[in-house]
């Protein structure tokens, strides 16, 4: 136990952990209220038009200046909050869910099921993930709808692949097997003991997967795939923007730094969020 | 004489290995567990004891041979016949602690079998403290979870969890080889002391023969998936019949 460190140093890991959880955690909130109630807090209509004050360079009345058509940059970032975050929440919400009902049923149901789900995830961990999302994506059509389709489409197998392997595991448990002495059914089972003891590194997966998948969605809108104009999408914006570049260059920086800022606050989060579920920092959790 | 409770005929389990050759997990077991008997089966690690125990329950399907539990043939079971077989059989497992769902409180994984057997939730948790006191613990444990007790506890608490539909052939794999040696006593003066108020019968599997010897009624000894001798304890340990039994019983007393 002598290599062990000490209580004291265990207690400050775990408070300043603790404090990190607190500071990404309101963080996050911030950025969901923001996105919330981003009609009350945009100072400017952000899809109103004055062509009088185009192009205009920041300043006090508006904070990240006007980009071509006079609309107010500020108003848009916040605007584009509500899509941007939305729909990245929407999408890994829907590749979690389907992941794991694939990879849960891929384990309990074993045998050739498993082998053939699983070729078909291989299949799509094979691809490079956002050349495959532009392919369908054009297929599909633009639009923010299609473009979460499209990255839910080839984003799923790797939830598919940690459940299963985690249902697996909880299946060579004594508990498991206790369970079905008892005599519950498959479902009872798959319910109330499998998904309870897998929750835990999926949903830390999908945490560190925002960031990711909101890159992703802002790289498929930026290339016009995506949220289509003139609805502020930070991708969108960019990519409107982007010929603005030597004139007016804080029309990019501006939803640049949104994305920046909010994949960097999710990343952060996800990270602690994982530390803080390690065993290893959980003291006392185990007698 | 009369019926067995488990008869167990001509058992085989064969693993095919792509490529190497086959393993006989288990080979030709064949042998009887008269109601109210404690029958011992040992072995060393890799005996097929594990396997003979999962193809008992009915968790791992037979290679060949028949189990037949009160009338039911387990091994041609499927489904809702296997969940029937399970009111008859349940198991105590090795690692006691990792026998409870880590999520669930310890009155959870004693319900569970009544709850699945449409018993009410009040007069599920009321058998629950009995059979927590009958296993020599306070009833307030329903509310513990697993890593919040010791082992010998927790063991008692998955006693007491085999117990609760009232099986007539209580399975305990290796159910005192993750204890220490003080609780595993008091765990074999549980079992003994239960089956004679609840009149079940007992197999018993364990690679320590001094305890087998003095808590059994019968013994196998298993080597190498096969049952190499069988017999009363005293018996076997005065006169071993066969080179591995001797083997066993010198390396012990």
């Amino acid at each position: 136990m002598k290599n062990e460190p000490t209580v004291r140093v265990q207690k400050l890991r775990r408070d300043t952990l603790k404090a990190r959880l607190i500071l990404f955690s309101t963080l996050a909130i911030l950025l969901l209220l923001v996105s919330v109630f981003c009609e009350q807090l945009c100072p400017y209509d952000p899809y109103a038009q004055d062509l009088s004050i185009a192009k205009m360079a920041p300043s006090a009345e508006h904070l990240f200046g006007t980009d071509r058509y006079g609309r107010d940059m500020f108003s848009r970032v916040i605007a584009g909050a509500k899509t941007s975050i939305f729909s990245t929440l929407l999408l890994v919400a829907i590749i979690t869910v389907i992941g794991t009902i694939v990879g849960v049923f891929a384990a309990w149901i074993g045998g050739w099921t498993d082998t053939i789900l699983m070729r078909i995830s291989d299949l799509f961990l094979a691809f490079p993930g956002l050349v495959f999302a532009l392919a369908v994506a054009g297929v599909l059509g633009g639009g923010l709808h299609n473009a979460i389709i499209a990255l839910a489409a080839i984003s799923w197998p790797k939830f598919a692949r940690i459940a299963r392997s985690q249902t697996l595991a909880q299946k060579e448990m004594p508990y498991f097997r206790a369970a079905k002495l008892a005599g519950g059914s498959s479902l009872k089972i798959i319910v109330k003991h499998v998904l309870p003891n897998i929750m835990g590194p999926i949903l830390v997966t999908s945490m560190l997967d925002i960031g990711t998948m909101m890159m992703e969605l802002a790289g498929l809108s930026f290339l016009g795939l995506g949220a289509k104009p003139p609805a502020a999408e930070w991708g969108s914006m960019i990519s409107d923007t982007r010929g603005l570049l030597q004139t007016a260059p804080w029309l990019t920086f501006a939803p640049g730094l949104a994305i920046f800022v909010s994949v960097m606050i999710f990343n952060l989060l996800g990270d602690t969020v994982r530390d803080y579920l390690d065993p290893k920092m959980r003291k006392g959790a185990r007698a | 004489m009369a019926e067995p409770i488990l008869s167990i005929q001509n058992l085989t389990k064969t693993f095919k290995l792509h490529g190497r050759e086959d393993v006989h997990a288990v080979k030709d077991a064949t042998f009887d567990l008269m109601p109210g008997e404690c029958l011992g089966v040992i072995g060393e690690s890799g005996s097929g004891k594990t396997t003979l125990v999962n193809m008992i329950t009915g968790l791992l399907p037979a290679t060949s041979g028949t189990v037949t539990l009160d009338g039911i043939e387990v091994t041609k079971c499927k489904g809702k016949d296997l969940r029937k077989a399970w009111k008859k059989m349940q198991v105590v497992f090795q690692t006691p602690t990792e026998s409870f769902d880590p999520r669930r409180t310890l009155g959870d994984g004693i319900m569970e079998s009544l709850r699945n057997n449409s018993v009410s939730k009040a007069e599920a948790l009321k058998r629950a403290e009995e059979l927590l006191e009958l296993c020599g613990l306070q009833k307030e444990f329903v509310k513990r979870y697993p890593h919040e007790v010791s082992g010998g506890q927790c063991q008692r608490a998955a006693i007491a969890r085999a117990l609760a539909i009232e099986p007539k052939l209580l399975i305990c794999d290796e159910a005192t080889s993750a204890l220490d040696v003080t609780i595993q006593a008091e765990i074999i003066e549980l079992l003994t002391e239960l089956r004679r108020k609840l009149d079940m019968s007992i197999l018993f599997i364990c690679h320590d023969i001094a305890l087998v010897q003095q808590f059994c009624d019968r013994l196998v000894v298993m080597y190498r998936g096969q049952i190499v001798e069988q017999g009363v304890p005293s018996e076997v340990i005065a006169a071993p019949k066969n080179g591995y039994t001797r083997n066993l019983i010198n390396s012990i007393l």
